[in-house]
């Protein structure tokens, strides 16, 4: 295959679609990976789209993706950590149960697909691995401690993995997005948890799909191969 | 086993080899010592050839295997009779995972 060969998690819905859709345009064959029936996903397999069905949670569900993704594909450019678990829960209300399942699919199971990513990868001397992070990061509420940790640590694990693969030619970035539009972001939050991130906000009002694109468009360029272990806030006060 | 073994525990050395600035670094020869004073290649291309092997189970035989395992991580990797010693003791080493 001559395309550029990508990997979307979360693709099934929000922004998963909008970045799965904007990388074919630019040129990307593109894999997209949820954990629903592909039967229900709002995107159909193509000539550039191939979908698979996977629980990134499970770690034995995530080497046999890639176990396919080497012997159909021989490589990989891109991997995109897009699916995430929105939490807003005040911590003396959660649970042990709930607060690990957040950590599970935005921390555990980023370093899963971000390890077997860079396996791929590191053969070729060349790849880029971009995580989806949230201002939440940044903006410190009531009700986003859990989220919000384990979107910092999400960070934080792609600067350990930068330091760990330095100078074998892979990046690890983190983009961290607000609101984006056309993607739901914006109604799983109280309409006063939202007035709260959005008066801490440099940019208040919601992102469009492209803008965050254009932010991965960045981090996946040939140029740059030197930027890595960094965080690029869309609008975020850091 | 023991040659499914030494099979992908060689394609894994090739590949191994391929990522070495050096030129190559590991032989076929059994008794070439990976780690320690007098071993060939340091901890993180060690990493790389036994997530490799791993990989190669998985891709070639359909086993999934985990090589750095609870018990392995509590081992002693500079002693003389630990099972990455050696290409000859790591494939025993695999060998044993994959039965």
């Amino acid at each position: 295959m001559n395309s550029k060969i990508a990997l979307v998690t979360g693709a099934s819905r929000g922004l998963g679609i909008n970045l799965a859709e904007s990388l074919i345009d630019d040129g990307y064959f593109v894999i997209g990976v949820a954990r629903s029936p592909i039967e229900s996903w709002s995107i159909h397999p193509s000539d550039s789209f191939h979908a698979y069905q996977c629980d990134i949670n499970d770690e034995s569900q995530v080497k046999h993706l890639f176990s396919f993704i080497r012997k159909e594909y021989q490589r990989l450019d891109l991997l995109i950590n897009n699916a995430g678990l929105f939490s807003a829960e005040l911590l003396q209300g959660t649970t042990a149960t709930r607060f690990e399942k957040v950590l599970n699919t935005n921390l555990i199971s980023v370093m899963s697909m971000t390890r077997e990513a860079a396996k791929i990868m590191r053969k070729a001397n060349s790849g880029r691995i971009i995580t989806i992070s949230s201002v939440a990061t940044a903006i410190r509420i009531p009700g986003n401690a859990n989220y919000g940790l384990s979107k910092r640590a999400a960070e934080e694990l792609m600067l350990d993995f930068a330091i760990e693969f330095r100078e074998v030619g892979i990046t690890f970035n983190s983009v961290r997005v607000s609101f984006v539009e056309e993607t739901g972001m914006a109604e799983t939050l109280s309409s006063d948890a939202r007035r709260k991130y959005e008066s801490k906000l440099l940019i208040s009002r919601p992102l469009q799909p492209k803008e965050v694109f254009h932010a991965i468009q960045f981090f996946a360029s040939e140029l740059a191969g030197s930027i890595t272990g960094q965080v690029l806030a869309l609008g975020s006060p850091e | 086993m023991d040659s499914l073994a030494a099979q992908i525990v060689s394609k894994a050395i090739i590949d191994v080899n391929q990522q070495s600035d050096d030129g190559p670094r590991i032989t076929d020869d059994q008794g070439t010592r990976l780690l320690g004073d007098d071993g060939v290649i340091d901890s993180l291309a060690f990493a790389f050839l036994i997530v490799t092997i791993e990989q190669y189970a998985l891709d070639d035989l359909n086993k999934e295997i985990v090589i750095f395992d609870d018990e392995v991580m509590e081992m002693d990797f500079e002693a003389d009779n630990n099972p990455f010693a050696t290409v000859g003791s790591l494939i025993t080493f695999v060998s044993n995972k994959l039965r």
